[in-house]
């Protein structure tokens, strides 16, 4: 991918990102918000960085065992690691560092 | 450029006009405060950004222009494995609006408090993220004398000029990792998974989390790793709001 390419890219998607964040004011702005969509929106949050947590995992149903068992311990790691030390910095630091040596070591 | 400029002016203009300094310092405070860990994570994660997008021929310069116009992590990292690969214009242009429709939900939560921030709501919207989402949720409190709106402000100017620094740092310092080596892009999952451990450990009603979870691996499952998003988030607001209907109709 050439350099105009990528450029002509990053304007189109930094506009798209841009409307898809500002939809909820340009459907909710002026008007009241119904109730029921705002308990959804209070609800939310939580259930948002579980699916976010999937996304990011998502490429486990199509890789080899490999590259599998490389991003399951790694994320039970930092899961674990982080639940008994609350530190995010460092939860994430290590996590990354036994994924890059899971993957790129054996 | 300069519209950009005359822009922050705005934005910083009505601040100083509206009261003292001493409160805008005391609020730039509490922001740097709860902001801290998103800014360290957000460093290092642009960073390993930074280096992705130099290790397919993008600099520094690139990984700023994103950081600053496009400015979400997870489709940024995406967005970088699609310049190395070459991918086509359609898909990338698909998988955006895809993976930035989580984003239209984000921003349900906030709508009353960040229109009280005035003129300077097109910078709140433009930088409602994933983790400044999580971490807005995670405040319940603020300080009587301060006002929401600015530290909510401060939270979210501080969390991006982190993320860009990260990115710029990461694109200069590009050249040093050699390309053979994958997995930095990781460092996104496992920001996200402790945000997740987080939010288990301190929330009482664990529902929104079983319901997200459940439909997200069935849809996964059922269609395939490129198109169980949206259906994921579509059905899982439905069940939430079905959840929160039936226990309102128990009380």
């Amino acid at each position: 991918m050439n350099h105009t390419e990528a450029f002509i890219l990053v304007v189109i998607c930094a506009c798209i990102v841009f409307f898809e964040r500002s939809l909820p004011w340009i459907v909710f702005g002026k008007k009241e918000m119904p109730k029921i969509v705002k308990r959804l929106s209070d609800l939310l949050p939580a259930s948002l960085m579980v699916i976010l947590v999937v996304y990011s995992l998502r490429s486990l149903t199509t890789s080899d065992f490999h590259d599998s068992f490389a991003l399951i311990s790694a994320s039970i790691f930092t899961a674990v690691f982080h639940y008994y030390q609350k530190n995010q910095i460092l939860s994430v630091i290590s996590g990354t560092a036994v994924y890059i040596i899971l993957l790129n070591a054996f | 450029m300069k519209i950009m400029k005359k822009y922050m002016k705005v934005c910083f203009e009505q601040n100083k006009k509206a009261y003292n300094i001493s409160i805008m310092k005391k609020e730039m405070k509490f922001a740097f405060v709860k902001t801290s860990p998103i800014m360290v994570s957000y460093f290092f994660v642009s960073c390993a950004y930074g280096l992705v997008m130099a290790q397919g021929g993008f600099g520094w310069v690139w990984s700023m222009l994103c950081s600053m116009f496009i400015y979400t992590g997870a489709f940024q990292m995406v967005l970088a494995s699609f310049f190395a690969s070459g991918a086509a214009f359609v898909t990338v242009i698909l998988t955006c609006v895809f993976m930035a429709a989580r984003q239209i939900f984000y921003g349900l939560t906030y709508v009353e408090d960040f229109k009280k921030t005035g003129k300077k709501l097109p910078y709140m919207i433009h930088t409602l993220t994933d983790e400044t989402y999580a971490l807005l949720n995670s405040i319940t409190e603020y300080p009587k004398d301060m006002k929401k709106e600015n530290i909510q402000f401060y939270i979210q100017l501080f969390s991006q000029l982190s993320w860009i620094a990260g990115s710029v740092s990461g694109g200069l310092a590009g050249n040093l990792i050699p390309s053979s080596v994958t997995g930095i892009d990781y460092a996104l999952t496992a920001l996200f998974i402790t945000i997740v451990v987080d939010q288990y450990r301190n929330a009482s009603n664990h529902q929104p989390v079983l319901i997200g979870g459940i439909c997200s691996v069935f849809f996964l499952i059922t269609l395939g790793s490129d198109a169980f998003l949206l259906p994921s988030l579509l059905v899982t607001s439905g069940l939430l709001m079905l959840f929160a209907k039936i226990q309102e109709g128990n009380v």
